[in-house]
């Protein structure tokens, strides 16, 4: 018996030899990827001409190092000129990414998809370009956005400026809030705005810039029924009130005809972990329905009358596809990734609009966009836009107008910040959000813009 | 083999732990001199005893003192009100009566211990006093592992695997045919998610700690109980009956109180089976919650600073209900090992 024992733990022991190997072999792969070689190559890059950009977005820039290096000489007149304007960037991007799949030799032929070069609108880079600091920048808050930081954080760190250090932990809004409020934090991630009270007390300076805008959709799970379906703000409010408790109910019909709906209870399915999603969920029906705004409410995390409660997107999907008759509400994003058929939701003007990117950036079209850079903080749920998708919102990155005492950190900060505005915009739509319309994009630049340390602006850029 | 020996040779107590010898041993008297090593080992485990307890402490003191604005605004409806309600509107005032959660709680750990402990209990037996030789490594070995799935494991096969063949099999027809009467029993199913899937996952997830530990309890009676039992012409069940769990009954509730300790505090399994709503409903296929996913649910992204205190005077509830458990373990212990060591007469 001790034979076996020991034998059993002789395996396990080796297992666990094996597995710490294996482990320490892939740390250290990654290891390599850092920028600590990156001046030699870079120089040589930029002494290639051939090294171009092909807008072609990628999420993730170490794939793209798998491209031939055949489509090299190729390179045309325009994206030529176009790789010349970011030569710098491109460089350091071809150097990074060939180091990742250890091909220094062709590093001067490989051909980078550029996702910095990418983005169509309004490309700044031309005039302006992030400045090659070293800071560590940390901030912490929303898991709405945090997808598309993450994105931009690698893209950035290991293309555009490797010296930066940028790391931004999703722990909710509300406690990204106190984070930032607390000096925890550089910068801080938010669905919604700080407290108008907490500002005057506690974050005076404190500046809520928007970043991108998301959706929130509903998502049923009906057998037999897969046309996209119809709702009004009411029959929305009812369900979630538990007024409207089965699919058969007249008011349903009236918006859906065609559809057939069987004699089949409702099951409201909703967040149970407090979350920016059921913000802008209950903020919207408190503004469509008078009932809900006076028995519910509006905030991260409600008292719902009916249905039952799952935990992160996934969980709400997951319950919905594993309940007939559930219908749950989801970040537009999360549905578009997991493939779901968006629904058309009636808004202000009357139009049944589905929740494309257009439709959800169009939300913020009705609105009046503040000229104090402190108020640029918004609902825009039931938007007046004919176009608008009226379950939008902003997500919001908080810094600081007045109260950075590093300038290193707040240059690098504002760069990475107006990187974002500009160039990130590109690679909302791919991830599910949508980008900021125009008009708020540039107010969210100029209140960049006032962030002084000492006194001194530490970003001069242009607004475009 | 040499655990056997030392378990035959030293005076081990139905716990497995040492039993306090009538004189103690020579280092801990103080009069041998120390050797050159010993003051800072000593030292050194008494520091980390120490803070194992003084962690206790700071755990405790921290989610009083947090907890204190929601405690002052609601005192004891924190504990017995049944309304939460974080957002204020015109009908409905800001509540926090955490009632729902603690009962979940209470509930769900309670169907899981009524499930669990005989089962394991009767595994124990199994692998300690019944099972042939050469399975018992292997058996036992694969109690443990049981253990150590981690619970979110748990959590993904009740929703994808248990909780649809749960609803469609049991929840449903019970609830069509006792449920018109018994209001435990009644529907609508739904999702099926709710107390009474929580509690059989939570109970499978309980099975093995108790089942484990009660074959180490089992284990570790003297084999004289058994021989002397069987001497007098006792059969294999009598012998098991009659001596062997009597003189490890206050191990068998160590364990199961160990066991009902990990039911109360699961989190993530719970979270992800219980449905999270705050609404009471007597049926048990009502999706409801418990102390553990109220907080890990609503705690990171919290309304506010009182909401953020009522949900930590929720997990401090929590923290009481399990000490208090805890106590009552010991107190059980104490009380069965004093009437019943050496067998029943």
């Amino acid at each position: 018996m001790s034979i076996v024992t020991r034998k059993i733990r002789a395996t396990m022991l080796s297992l666990a030899i094996a597995s710490a190997l294996l482990l320490s072999a892939c740390s250290s792969a990654p290891a390599a990827v850092e920028p600590t070689a990156v001046p030699e190559v870079a120089v040589e890059a930029t002494a290639a001409p051939e090294a171009t950009a092909i807008p072609e977005p990628t999420a993730v820039p170490e794939a793209t190092a798998t491209t031939e290096p055949t489509k090299a000489p190729e390179a045309t007149a325009t994206t030529a000129a176009e790789a010349t304007a970011t030569v710098e960037a491109t460089a350091t991007m071809a150097a990074t990414a060939t180091l990742a799949a250890t091909q220094a030799a062709t590093a001067t032929k490989a051909v980078m998809t550029a996702p910095t070069a990418t983005t169509a609108p309004a490309v700044a880079s031309t005039e302006w370009e992030p400045r090659q600091l070293t800071a560590k920048l940390t901030g912490s808050g929303a898991s709405f956005p945090n997808p598309l930081y993450q994105v931009w954080i690698s893209v950035y760190t290991k293309n555009v400026v490797p010296g930066v250090q940028l790391s931004y932990s999703s722990v909710g809004s509300g406690q990204g809030q106190k984070d930032f409020i607390a000096y925890l934090t550089d910068f801080g991630g938010s669905d919604s705005a700080i407290k108008s009270s907490d500002v005057e007390s506690k974050a005076p300076d404190a500046i809520h810039l928007p970043m991108v805008m998301g959706g929130v959709m509903p998502m049923v799970n009906i057998a037999g029924i897969k046309t996209p379906l119809k709702f009004t703000p009411e029959t929305l409010a009812g369900i979630y009130l538990g007024a409207i408790t089965n699919w058969n109910d007249p008011r349903l019909a009236k918006d859906n005809e065609g559809v057939a709906f069987p004699d089949l209870a409702i099951t409201p399915v909703y967040r149970s972990d407090s979350s920016g999603t059921t913000s802008i969920w209950t903020d919207y029906l408190s503004k469509v329905s008078t009932d809900w705004k006076a028995k519910v409410g509006s905030g991260s995390a409600v008292s719902f009358p009916a249905g039952i409660g799952a935990s992160g997107n996934a969980g709400v999907s997951a319950t919905v596809l594993n309940t007939n008759g559930a219908v749950g509400y989801v970040e537009v994003g999360y549905a578009l990734a997991a493939g779901f058929p968006l629904p058309f939701v009636k808004n202000a003007s009357g139009n049944f609009v589905k929740p494309e990117t257009n439709n959800v950036s169009a939300a913020a079209n009705g609105m009046n966009i503040s000229s104090n850079p402190q108020r640029l903080a918004a609902s825009i749920t039931n938007s007046a836009a004919p176009d608008a998708y009226p379950i939008a919102a902003f997500t919001y990155i908080l810094v600081r107008q007045s109260t950075y005492t590093d300038v290193n950190k707040a240059q690098a900060l504002a760069d990475f910040l107006y990187w974002g505005l500009t160039t990130g915009q590109g690679a909302t739509v791919r991830l599910g959000y949508a980008p900021l319309p125009e008009g708020m994009r540039i107010a969210a630049m100029k209140a960049l813009k006032t962030v002084t340390v000492n006194g001194a602006p530490v970003i001069d850029a242009p607004v475009k | 083999m040499a655990v056997r020996i030392s378990i035959r040779t030293a005076d081990y107590d139905v716990e497995g732990q040492m039993a306090q010898q009538s004189t103690p041993p020579q280092w801990s008297t103080g009069k041998s001199p120390l050797r050159h090593g010993d003051v800072p080992f000593r030292a050194g485990t008494v520091a980390l005893a120490s803070a194992v307890v003084l962690l206790v402490f700071a755990v405790a003191w921290m989610l009083y003192t947090s907890s204190q604005e929601a405690r002052t605004a609601f005192g004891w409806d924190l504990l017995f009100g049944s309304t939460w309600n974080p957002v204020e509107t015109e009908l409905n005032p800001v509540s926090f009566g955490g009632w729902p959660a603690v009962r979940g709680t209470l509930l769900s750990a309670l169907i899981a211990l009524i499930i669990a402990a005989p089962l394991a209990v009767a595994i124990g037996i199994y692998l300690a006093e019944l099972c042939p030789l050469a399975l018992r490594t292997p058996l036992s070995f694969l109690v443990e592992l049981l253990a150590a799935v981690p619970s979110v494991i748990y959590g993904v096969w009740g929703v994808f695997v248990f909780v649809p063949f749960f609803s469609s099999t049991v929840a449903e027809p019970l609830s069509a045919t006792v449920g018109a009467i018994v209001p435990w029993f009644a529907g609508p199913i739904a999702t099926g998610r709710g107390l009474i899937v929580t509690g059989i996952i939570l109970a499978l997830m309980i099975l093995p700690t108790i089942a484990s530990l009660t074959r180490d309890v089992l284990r570790l009676v003297p084999n004289t109980q058994r021989e002397a039992m069987l001497a007098i012409g006792a059969t294999r069940w009598e012998t098991i009956w009659l001596a062997v769990i009597p003189y490890s009954r206050a191990g068998i509730i160590g364990a199961i109180m160990l066991g009902l300790g990990r039911a109360l505090g699961e989190t993530m399994a719970a979270t992800m089976l219980v449905g999270n709503t705050q609404r009471i409903s007597e049926s048990l296929f009502a999706p409801a919650t418990t102390a553990a996913s109220l907080v890990a649910n609503e705690l990171t992204n919290s309304v506010g600073s009182l909401h953020e205190s009522a949900l930590i005077s929720v997990a401090f509830a929590l923290f009481g209900i399990t000490l208090f458990l805890n106590f009552g373990a010991r107190l059980l212990i104490w009380f069965v090992e004093r009437s019943s060591r050496g067998g029943r007469s």
